[in-house]
């Protein structure tokens, strides 16, 4: 079997109850794992824990609907939670940190972290995290590029976007990578959902390495320069600049 | 920051020959005052015109308009950033005169990657948005105000 496609036997047998990975539906190809769920959720033919995964994304989206491009070899997927009983806001961070760790656990090689959800590999990005809640549903989309080629990326997003491939020259078994990332995601939403995000917070920071750096952080239309000083116990972006210090619950930040 | 003090200050730029007053150090804050009136949106100086408008969310204000036309404003739920349409491309949810129903999304806030449909909660017609797309949002801040069926 290819290492690009997915078993679906293995995977179908791998669902179990619990908090996602319940239901898992695989496409060759679809718009988008997000969108998906969201018509089916409107059509009230899934239900919570439902996991979307899809080969090929032709309108993969990131932030504010910005294209995620998505070719063959990466990992693109979407689950639903009906009814999630916890704060929401900072559990894009908890998934990020657990795509993270599944990474740094098959290859050895530790990602690291971008508030709020970034993921990245020499500093460049190998996924992202994005979340829509839709009444009490909550859908999140996590795109990771595994087996990537360089030349399956555009050109202008060399630069900033990476494959786990590309840095280690290992291609994972992109069964077993789906299979532990979405376990590991389940495991650390279980975990999220007792204790709350201030289990997470040192842990987030551990795979951040600009901790106490520079960084520009950008608000709608407004730059500026400060400090990252810290995560809050509910995932907020800390920082401090000359008027003080200043909680982020949005935007984007930049190192440079 | 106090109200009152800010009201004198731009009081006082007002009423002299001043066009533009910049202090660095006005009650803990910096603060800048323009008499152009509407000008163009200054990039270099958006800080300080958020400062000028930080006097607005105080809700006593937001009372008063409500009173005075009967409107009934539709707040942030949470704090974080307000979008008007799905996509930059896409045509906004709402516009001013719309007619919108309980369950109508009328903006999305974003906060930490999660995208938030706002729904209206309120059967009315959309009269004022307060809100510009992309902007920063408090907890409590009137983004709406909705004359009600």
């Amino acid at each position: 079997m290819s290492s690009n496609t997915y078993d679906t036997r293995r995977i179908l047998k791998s669902q179990k109850a619990r908090l996602i990975g319940r239901n898992i539906i695989i496409h060759e190809v679809v718009e988008s794992t997000s969108s998906f769920l969201k018509d089916a959720l409107t059509r009230g033919e899934v239900s919570s824990g439902a996991v979307a995964v899809a080969n090929i994304q032709t309108k993969g989206y990131g932030r504010f609907k910005r294209e995620w491009v998505s070719p063959r070899g990466g990992i693109y997927f979407s689950f639903l939670i009906k009814r999630f009983k916890r704060d929401i806001t900072p559990l894009t961070l908890v998934v990020a940190y657990s795509v993270a760790n599944t990474i740094h656990y098959l290859t050895g090689i530790k990602p690291s972290l971008k508030w709020p959800n970034d993921i990245l590999i020499n500093g460049k990005k190998i996924g992202g995290v994005l979340a829509e809640l839709v009444g009490d549903n909550l859908i999140c989309g996590i795109g990771v590029n595994i087996n990537t080629e360089q030349t399956a990326l555009p050109e202008e997003l060399r630069e900033k976007a990476t494959s786990v491939f590309i840095e280690t020259g290992k291609k994972l078994d992109l069964t077993d990578a789906l299979l532990n990332l979405i376990q590991g995601i389940d495991k650390n939403l279980t975990i999220y959902k007792n204790k709350g995000f201030l289990y997470f917070r040192d842990r987030w920071l551990s795979l951040c390495p600009r901790w106490h750096d520079v960084i520009y952080s950008k608000i709608g239309k407004e730059k500026t320069v400060s400090l990252f000083h810290d995560i809050s116990e509910t995932g907020t972006l800390i920082i401090v600049d000359e008027d003080g210090k200043k909680q982020l619950f949005s935007g984007e930040i930049s190192y440079e | 920051m106090n109200l009152k003090n800010i009201q004198k200050l731009i009081k006082l730029v007002e009423e002299s020959d001043i066009g533009e007053i910049e202090i660095s150090y006005f009650m803990g804050r910096r603060i800048r005052i323009s008499k152009h009136p509407k000008a163009a949106p200054q990039p270099q100086e958006r800080r300080e015109e958020k400062v000028e408008e930080k006097p607005a969310p105080p809700p006593e204000i937001d009372e008063n308009i409500e009173e005075k036309e009967g409107l009934v404003s539709i707040s942030a739920p949470i704090v974080g950033t307000f979008y008007r349409a799905p996509a930059p491309d896409a045509e906004p949810y709402v516009k001013v005169g719309d007619h919108i129903e309980e369950d109508t999304v009328v903006c999305i806030i974003e906060a930490m990657k999660l995208f938030n449909e706002i729904k209206a909660e309120i059967r009315g017609t959309i009269k004022q948005i307060l809100v510009e797309n992309g902007q920063p949002v408090e907890y409590g801040q009137t983004l709406f105000l909705v004359e009600p069926d």
